[in-house]
């Protein structure tokens, strides 16, 4: 039955041996003796061993006892604790799937790896499965052999922003059960874990210099601008190089100086004929802020009818005329939304697809509407502030039931949103003219939002940047004869390209640092360019990492957990007792005839 | 009687006594007693060995006094002697000198061959007989002048049986050099038969050329040390 060591500081006692050598040792120094019968010894000189300071060990019962003494208290002090047989211990294993943690990939591995086979050397047979602290349901690893672990590790990319363990160590606590380990590796201190979890810590500050986030201005003349934030988190001031460059050229290379925790912004005009450009920045021990991808922005373009009436028209002027990306339509197109009016003493049909539709009575209104106006919660009027609203009594739209009322006053519907099968209508249920709701900052930004809803939902091609693995909201055709997405990325001048499940709930962007394009069928265009970065301050940040070790808790609960002491304990120590005492006899006693010691 | 010498017939007597008588003669002998101390280094190696050495020496000078006997006093230390008056014995200016004498190559011999002794007078010498040499020397220039000769021999008895265990440095009491030894229990045993044969041969000698020996050990009282050997040995009767 094989053993190990609960303590293994013990084998620290024997550095008894050596010291109780070297007192014997010293204890045998030459002693200085006058001598008148020389002559008789140089008779036996070929006979004696040349004496020295430090001859061979002269051997003695007191010798032997102390060192069994040492020898036996070392046995005690470690603990010696004999392997249960058939034990079988499960070892479930969180890793951080922050960013920051790939800077630490090599210390990961080998600690992971030494930490491992230790505990494993508590138990006969040991399971391991590893998890992502971000996407736990997946297990990286599950099986047992810790080779195999160290591979599916290297296949596993950490590109998640900060995010909470709990999930994860409540599901790697639920499949180990309370008897298993759980060990959380993170590169950073964690004071407390959930679950009795024990810390695994493995990184160490480290200087880090990267870009931080990006802007796109559009200037007054309409060029278009950049504008990196470029940030030093480390204690020093720190210098590096940089360029930018397209798919065909390169910019000179140029420098830039951060003070300590200094952010600095670089910007520039996209290159004439270039909608695809790239920031790099010299290599640093973090990788993913050291380059960032922009792609000039392109909206949707929205083509808007107006179908007004005199009186309304002027008063929509001002809004029509903020709205952008904004055009006409061709008259072989049919408008994407459509600003109309509805006369209630001369009802038409409201027009086809999405609109907004304003109330003109057309004749003197009645007596102003009365009492509190109550929004409802709705994306289009949130955190808008209506009250300032004066309207008059007039013949409306009436509400349906499949209408959403959006603002009401008293009982009197104000404003509600009419879906339908070819578009949604936004309804001014009031009249417009003898209100003041154009005066109102909330009737703008109420248009505004409905306007950019209608964008949203337009299958079109647009460009955009985003951080990486950030939600994308893509209009695109689903019906059930409509073509599957494809998503190619572009990273390090490599293509990979992958279909998008039809059913999958929330589309995000690639999780590495690159350009990207989203295809739904053999469409020529794509339905989106977007370039992906790096933006995540708190992983960049890399002077908090820092390496701990708790495992040895873990590894002493496992060894009490699956193996036996040494029954015997007691009876060493008693043995041990009585050489000690033993040895004290013989050093002690008065020995007139040294020889009794040898025979 | 028949066969005396009729001119030793006393007349007187025969004319008082009509008694023929013979006068006797005895030759009137005054001893000479020879003693010599060896003053090597050796002897002075403790002083309980010097202390028993000197009295020894005191003790046969005393003896010899009082045997009314003719004293002649000396001292050798290796190659070099000196001889003192009686006077001069009973103070301690004579030790003051002895002092300048210089020193002696380890268990050297004494060169007793330049003491000047007496014929046919008793030698006394008292020495602890440590000397590399072989004993016939000194044994034969003892004896020299048809004299007669006893050993007086003080040992301690750490040179007879010392306790040495473990490493050592020995300092060679005569020539002061240093030697350094691991004595074992082997080793320690052999040095004990090796120092019995050296004082068996002494006696074997001793007795060849007709001289008493005895060895006198340096610890117990003097007269308890002299019945160690001095008095089977005969050198010494109460």
């Amino acid at each position: 039955m094989p053993f190990t060591f609960a303590n293994p500081l013990g084998f620290w006692a024997l550095l008894g041996i050596p010291a109780i050598i070297l007192i014997h040792f010293l204890q045998q120094k030459s002693i200085v003796v006058k001598i008148s019968t020389l002559f008789l010894l140089d008779h036996l000189q070929h006979q004696s061993v040349k004496g020295q300071k430090f001859d061979r060990l002269r051997s003695s019962i007191p010798l032997w006892l102390q060192l069994l003494a040492v020898l036996l208290l070392t046995w005690v002090l470690v603990q010696p604790r004999w392997m249960q047989n058939n034990a079988v211990q499960r070892i479930a294993i969180v890793i951080d799937s922050s960013a920051s943690m790939e800077t630490f990939r090599e210390p990961l591995y080998l600690q992971l790896k030494s930490e491992l086979s230790r505990l494993a050397s508590t138990v006969h047979h040991t399971e391991y499965i590893v998890l992502d602290s971000h996407r736990s349901k997946q297990p990286i690893y599950n099986g047992n052999s810790r080779a195999q672990l160290i591979d599916a590790l290297k296949n596993w990319q950490p590109l998640a922003t900060a995010h909470d363990f709990t999930p994860a160590l409540r599901t790697a606590r639920s499949l180990v059960g309370t008897s298993g380990t759980l060990i959380m590796v993170s590169d950073h201190l964690i004071d407390e874990l959930a679950y009795d979890a024990q810390l695994l810590a493995i990184g160490q500050p480290t200087d880090n210099v990267g870009f931080a986030g990006l802007q796109i201005v559009k200037r007054d003349d309409g060029q278009v601008m950049w504008k990196a934030l470029v940030r030093n988190y480390s204690e020093q001031t720190q210098k590096r190089n940089w360029l930018l460059h397209t798919d065909e050229k390169k910019s000179k290379q140029r420098s830039i100086e951060l003070a300590a925790g200094q952010t600095r912004s670089l910007q520039g005009a996209f290159p004439d004929g270039s909608d695809q450009i790239t920031l790099r920045m010299d290599p640093d021990a973090f990788a993913l802020d050291d380059q960032l991808p922009i792609i000039r922005p392109k909206q949707k373009k929205l083509s808007l009818a107006t179908i007004l009436t005199p009186e309304i028209q002027p008063l929509l002027k001002t809004t029509l005329s903020s709205l952008s990306g904004i055009s006409l339509p061709t008259p072989d197109q049919s408008a994407d939304l459509t600003f109309s009016v509805y006369q209630p003493l001369n009802p038409a049909p409201l027009s086809k697809g999405h609109g907004i539709v304003f109330l003109d009575r057309n004749q003197l209104p009645s007596k102003y509407l009365k009492g509190q106006i109550y929004a409802e919660h709705h994306p289009l009027l949130d955190n808008l502030n209506w009250q300032g609203l004066l309207a008059r009594a007039s013949l409306g739209l009436p509400l349906t039931e499949a209408d959403t009322p959006l603002l009401w006053q008293n009982k009197h519907t104000l404003i509600f949103l009419r879906r339908g099968e070819q578009g949604n209508q936004l309804i001014f249920n009031f009249d417009l003219a003898s209100s003041n709701a154009t005066h109102l900052p909330a009737f703008i930004v109420t248009i505004h939002r409905f306007v950019e809803s209608v964008r949203k939902m337009k299958v079109a091609p647009s460009q955009l940047n985003f951080e990486i693995s950030q939600p994308i909201n893509l209009a695109f055709a689903h019906s059930e004869e409509a073509a599957p997405l494809t998503l190619s990325s572009t990273i390090e001048q490599k293509t990979i390209s992958r279909d998008l499940p039809a059913h999958q709930a929330q589309i995000r962007a690639p999780a590495q640092v690159g350009f990207f394009q989203i295809r739904q069928g053999d469409e020529e265009r794509p339905l989106l360019n977007g370039a992906t970065h790096f933006a995540d301050t708190r992983e960049a940040d890399l002077q908090q990492a820092a390496s701990r070790n708790d495992l040895n808790k873990a590894e002493n609960d496992l060894i009490n957990q699956y193996s036996e002491q040494d029954a015997r304990w007691q009876l060493w120590l008693l043995i041990l007792c009585a050489a000690l005492l033993t040895s004290w006899h013989f050093v002690s006693r008065p020995t007139n005839n040294p020889s009794q010691l040898f025979n | 009687m028949p066969g005396d010498d009729p001119r030793h017939i006393n007349w007187q007597a025969y004319a008082r006594t009509g008694n023929y008588s013979m006068k006797l003669y005895r030759e009137e002998v005054r001893p000479s007693v020879d003693v010599i101390l060896d003053i090597s280094e050796s002897m002075k190696l403790s002083e309980k060995k010097w202390q028993r050495s000197l009295e020894l020496f005191y003790f046969a000078i005393h003896a010899a006094l009082k045997a009314s006997a003719s004293l002649s006093v000396s001292v050798i230390k290796g190659s070099e002697h000196l001889h003192f008056q009686n006077d001069m014995i009973h103070g301690s200016s004579w030790i003051d000198k002895i002092d300048d004498l210089p020193s002696t190559p380890a268990a050297a011999s004494p060169d007793l061959s330049q003491v000047p002794l007496r014929a046919q007078s008793m030698r006394i010498f008292v020495s602890d007989l440590l000397f590399l040499d072989s004993p016939e020397s000194t044994l034969i220039a003892l004896s020299r002048g048809r004299g007669r000769a006893i050993l007086m021999v003080p040992f301690l008895s750490d040179e007879e049986k010392p306790q040495w265990d473990g490493n050592y440095d020995f300092v060679e009491v005569e020539a002061g050099s240093h030697h350094s030894h691991r004595i074992e229990a082997h080793l320690l045993k052999r040095y004990r038969s090796a120092y019995q044969r050296h004082f068996d041969l002494w006696k074997t000698l001793a007795q060849k050329h007709g001289l008493l020996m005895a060895r006198i050990p340096s610890e117990p009282d003097f007269q308890t040390a002299l019945q160690y050997e001095a008095l089977s040995a005969k050198v010494v009767e109460f």
